[in-house]
């Protein structure tokens, strides 16, 4: 036969996508040629339909006696979210974060590069960048020291993402301090792999609530509030490129009055979702940037006797089969747009509820030499 | 007067000529060669009498590999469905998915051909088929053996997860 690399390339899209990526990776000691085509982002595309789902689940004693892969009551494992609803893999190379059980986020992910904090040994938080497909991780410090002596108990966000002009992957941090604080409304703080340091970078006038990022179209977007607003009802998108915070236009919800929104990304668009009276209704920003692509895509039937739940549910990801995976408190649920039913969704081998849902694609990038992967933003 | 429908007479078959990039000519049924989407999109353009399609880049060898396929799945296709019609039970799907895994077992070489003609004439299924064949083929290989199993010179030794 021919080399494989000669295949038309989409022939050999479609012979990779088939290959788990571990399988992918081991191609590259083919030969030379192999290596050289076999680049990050090449593999990446190939695998770029194929997000996972991930958990961590809260440690049920029952539970652990069945199975091998809890870690002192942690379990951080993947599954694909197919037809097929079963666990698939369980990473063992995560983390050494056992012996704390609380106080555990998943921020969001950027190209298979998960954000998470935690506390480590009394109570010292870490910041974690963490590659479920390689097991590649790395800890740094969450922060190097409050600046202003009459600090209130600020809050925090994370989100991971990476910076084209830089050539590097970064972790942003939005504190936001409250108005009793001698402190500014908001700091923005980013930390690039490839320098190593945590730097202040501006101020912003938005309040940040601590909930996941969602990474659309080259820009980090937050729930946010006017630094005097009491309510959460802007959408704030941090520029990459640019490095620049503006406002996203939202759609116009008519005389309905919203009870909470808050936004993710769903299926690479930007998901806008709002609680109202007895429906959650879920938007997606068609075309990024443009306030008239705002598209209504599901207005969810909240179930009786749960209606004034704030956020009761979160979207997560579509499944092949275009059902909607969503996170009811703490569990997941899907919801079927063909018959408009919310029914829980069980996953074989996995426990009933999790203290922490995201899902993050499949990559190869490893998280030491990550500064290696610009072609594949360009 | 209208003849009653008689299932006993069938209309003669009518037939299509491919002709393979070494210049043999293939005699096959009508629907045999419609399996193929590129034929198929040609002959509603054509006019009826002109019934041949050359094949530039299909060699004899693999175009007789081809049209045994295509043939198979026409006539079980049929015998399915004539068994799901008269509700009696058949393993007709499965005997064909045992048919094609006995039939995409052949060495890479006429793999690549098949792969490379399915996807010339747009036979979605082989096509299938023959990108799972060689997924197969390579997943769960050690470099060595996928440099043996393709023909490729062992040029250096690399860290598999060497980025770039």
């Amino acid at each position: 036969m021919d080399d494989l690399l000669n295949f038309p390339s989409d022939i050999l899209f479609d012979i990779l996508s088939r290959i788990p990526i571990k399988s992918i990776v081991i191609l590259r000691c083919v030969s030379k040629p192999w290596l050289d085509k076999l680049t990050d982002s090449f593999v990446m595309n190939c695998t770029k339909k194929r997000p996972k789902l991930l958990s961590r689940y809260i440690p049920d004693v029952s539970y652990q006696a069945r199975s091998k892969h809890i870690t002192e009551g942690f379990m951080v494992s993947s599954v694909d979210y197919g037809e097929s609803h079963k666990v698939v893999e369980v990473n063992s190379t995560m983390p050494d974060i056992h012996s704390y059980t609380g106080d555990f986020e998943a921020w969001n992910s950027c190209d298979g590069l998960l954000c998470l904090t935690y506390c480590k040994e009394f109570q010292r938080k870490v910041l974690c960048l963490w590659n479920p497909t390689t097991g590649d991780y790395m800890e740094f410090p969450t922060r190097d020291r409050c600046p202003y002596s009459l600090c209130c108990g600020h809050k925090t966000v994370f989100s991971v993402g990476f910076n084209p002009n830089v050539n590097s992957y970064f972790v942003i941090r939005i504190e936001t301090h409250s108005l009793t604080c001698d402190a500014p409304c908001s700091h923005v703080y980013i930390f690039y792999l490839a320098y190593g340091s945590w730097w202040h970078v501006q101020e912003i006038c938005y309040k940040i609530p601590p909930k996941q990022g969602a990474l659309v179209n080259g820009a980090l977007h937050w729930l946010g509030a006017s630094c005097t607003g009491t309510s959460y009802d802007l959408v704030i998108a941090f520029v990459i490129k640019g490095r620049k915070f503006q406002e996203v236009l939202l759609p116009y919800f008519g005389d309905m009055r919203t009870f909470s929104m808050d936004i993710t990304e769903l299926g690479g668009e930007l998901c806008l979702f709002c609680d109202f009276k007895s429906s959650v209704t879920l938007w997606l920003m068609k075309d990024y940037s443009v306030k008239e692509s705002w598209t209504k895509m599901f207005s969810i039937k909240k179930p009786i006797g749960e209606f004034h739940t704030r956020n009761l549910l979160i979207p997560l990801c579509f499944t092949t089969s275009g059902a909607l995976i969503l996170i009811k408190v703490r569990t997941l649920v899907l919801y079927d747009p063909k018959d408009g039913k919310l029914v829980s969704l069980k996953i074989e081998g996995i426990p009933g509820r999790s203290q922490a849902f995201t899902t993050y694609i499949e990559s190869p990038v490893r998280i030491k030499s990550s500064s290696q992967i610009f072609d594949y933003y360009t | 007067m209208k003849d009653s429908f008689n299932p006993s007479i069938e209309p003669p078959k009518k037939t299509v000529t491919l002709v393979s990039s070494d210049g043999y000519d293939f005699e096959v049924e009508e629907e045999v060669a419609l399996e193929s989407q590129v034929i198929k999109d040609g002959f509603e353009d054509k006019a009826v009498d002109d019934r041949e399609y050359l094949l530039f880049n299909v060699h004899s060898d693999t175009l007789e590999l081809i049209i045994k396929y295509c043939e198979k799945h026409v006539s079980s296709r049929k015998s399915i469905s004539a068994a799901a019609a008269s509700s009696s039970s058949s393993n007709g799907e499965e005997a064909l998915k045992e048919w094609d895994e006995h039939f995409i077992s052949v060495d890479t070489n006429t793999l690549y051909d098949i792969l490379m003609a399915a996807d010339y004439l747009n036979i979605k299924s082989l096509l299938d088929l023959a990108i799972q064949k060689v997924a197969d083929t390579i997943h769960g290989r050690s470099p060595e053996q996928i440099r043996k199993k393709f023909n490729i010179e062992n040029d250096s030794i690399i860290d598999p997860w060497a980025s770039e």
